[in-house]
């Protein structure tokens, strides 16, 4: 019977639990939610490809795209470390939830940052980026 | 004559998070013998530390296991920096002590809540995991991550926390442990709890010993031996006592882990107020070259960490001895001669991580 005191605590206070999607918290402060670039400030150096662990990020200075295998990436935050125009950085927010293995491509068109999916592992940037 | 015959329990078994099979052999209700097999989840970990550059390796080391990931991440890195002879700063230290009592914490509620399910307590499952979830607000406060904190790093941590944040962080921790405290309350006193658990998995102290029983699963059994007495990390500076159990059961195996969080607590409060200031890293030159062991304590209990270098970026060899591993034994002891009912609360009170286990 020890368990009833907790019991009725927990009956007569809110809810532990959310109700998700409506209701969202805050991204919690110095989380590491995501990786995210700024195009114009890259210059396709590829310290952050190279120094990647799990190779989740391939830069390809011919297209000018910079893209991220969300699913690979282990938020280590080297790239962000090691990037020294500060044009990768690590967001509070994290990734929202994906259907497919897909990667997340950067593009800088005309100096503005675009992204589109494309497949995972594939060396071709998508060919209509959605804005 | 008793029917004798053999039954399997699991891989796949409402109780287990984790594939562990264990082909039990019944007279009746009675056990009498249980055979253990293992290699359900095994992902080749020692072939990957060959081809992977020693710095790298940290992240994959933290993934050995989802829960004590903070600790092996530490056991990994403190390890090669005894291979290199890096020296630790000492601000790192007191945060990998931090770091690691946090995660002993949230790994033992989590112990609690499904220990509780596994006698069928489900409110007290849901309440355990309910508070849980507060200790990885804080663990993604200070270290960026919720289960995997990936803050540690060959030659210190990867990032600092303020001590302004830190001292912020003593109220929100005093609240939670009020609050498990009376969660806990119920596991120690509560009439049905104690009936499902007293005199059950019975193992003297001698068996403990002679089978090489480690962590929580061995102190219940009055053998005062904790890795942490080493004064690795920061844990030679706290004040911390063993704690230990005489009762040899599956209840004093739940009170040696909860009386082991007031100690966490404790000793997170005194790293709160004590962390001393400085620098967090320092910069490593060269590759690891020798062989290096290292003892540390884990949630689950002693985890034993061996690495081989070879002057390159590559190590050698990698293998890590897992606690659960070394509970294996005493499990199997345990269960000989139990109820059949009582299978699932045995197995769950060495706290089996068979990801760890296996690799």
């Amino acid at each position: 019977m020890r368990i009833s005191g907790v019991v009725m605590k927990s009956a007569v206070s809110k809810p532990a639990t959310r109700l998700y999607p409506f209701s969202k918290r805050a991204p919690i402060k110095r989380s590491r939610g995501r990786i995210i670039v700024d195009m114009p400030l890259c210059n396709q150096c590829t310290l952050c490809m190279l120094k990647c662990p799990t190779g989740a990020i391939t830069v390809d200075k011919a297209n000018k795209t910079w893209q991220i295998d969300r699913l690979r990436c282990v938020l280590c935050g080297v790239c962000a470390k090691v990037c020294m125009r500060k044009a990768v950085v690590i967001k509070e927010a994290h990734a929202g939830p994906v259907i497919g293995k897909k990667v997340e491509i950067f593009k800088t068109l005309e100096d503005m940052t675009v992204w589109a999916w494309g497949p995972a592992g594939g060396d071709a940037p998508a060919k209509k980026p959605a804005t | 004559m008793a029917k004798r015959m053999i039954i399997p329990f699991g891989p796949q078994h409402p109780v287990l998070p984790e594939p562990l099979h264990l082909d039990l052999v019944l007279e009746d209700e009675k056990v009498v013998e249980a055979v253990p097999s293992l290699g359900f989840v095994h992902r080749g970990l020692e072939r990957l530390a060959e081809k992977k550059d020693f710095n790298d390796l940290v992240f994959v080391a933290e993934r050995i296991c989802g829960i004590c990931s903070a600790i092996h991440g530490q056991s990994y890195c403190t390890t090669v920096e005894a291979l290199m002879g890096v020296e630790c700063p000492e601000r790192a230290n007191w945060l990998r002590a931090f770091w690691g009592e946090l995660s002993r914490i949230h790994s033992h509620v989590l112990w609690l809540g499904l220990f509780a399910d596994s006698f069928g307590f489900e409110s007290l499952f849901m309440h355990s995991w309910r508070l849980r979830e507060r200790i990885l607000d804080i663990a993604e406060e200070t270290a960026g991550g919720r289960v995997i904190f990936g803050a540690t790093k060959i030659g210190g941590v990867n990032r600092d926390v303020l001590n302004e944040d830190l001292k912020r962080l003593g109220p929100e921790l005093r609240s939670v442990e009020r609050e498990l405290r009376g969660i806990c309350r119920v596991f120690e006193e509560d009439a049905s709890v104690k009936r499902r658990l007293v005199g059950v998995g019975f193992l003297s102290k001698e068996s403990a010993a002679s089978l090489g029983a480690v962590g929580p699963t061995a102190r219940a059994s009055g053998i005062a031996w904790d890795a942490r007495k080493l004064g690795y990390a920061a844990y030679g500076q706290l004040q911390w006592e063993t704690v230990t159990a005489d009762s040899c059961d599956c209840y004093g195996r739940c009170m040696v882990r909860v009386k082991e969080l007031w100690m966490s607590f404790d000793m997170i409060y005194q790293v709160i107020d004590r962390i001393p200031d400085g620098p967090v890293e320092v910069k490593v030159n060269g590759f690891p070259n020798g062989e290096c062991f290292g003892r540390f304590e884990q949630p689950r209990g002693e985890v034993v960490y061996y690495v081989k270098g070879n002057g390159t970026k590559y190590l050698q060899r990698f293998r890590v001895r897992t606690p659960t591993f070394a509970n294996i034994p005493s499990l199997v002891t345990m269960l000989q001669g139990c109820d059949l009912s009582e299978v699932p609360v045995i197995t769950l009170c060495i706290d089996p991580c068979i990801s760890c286990c296996e690799r």
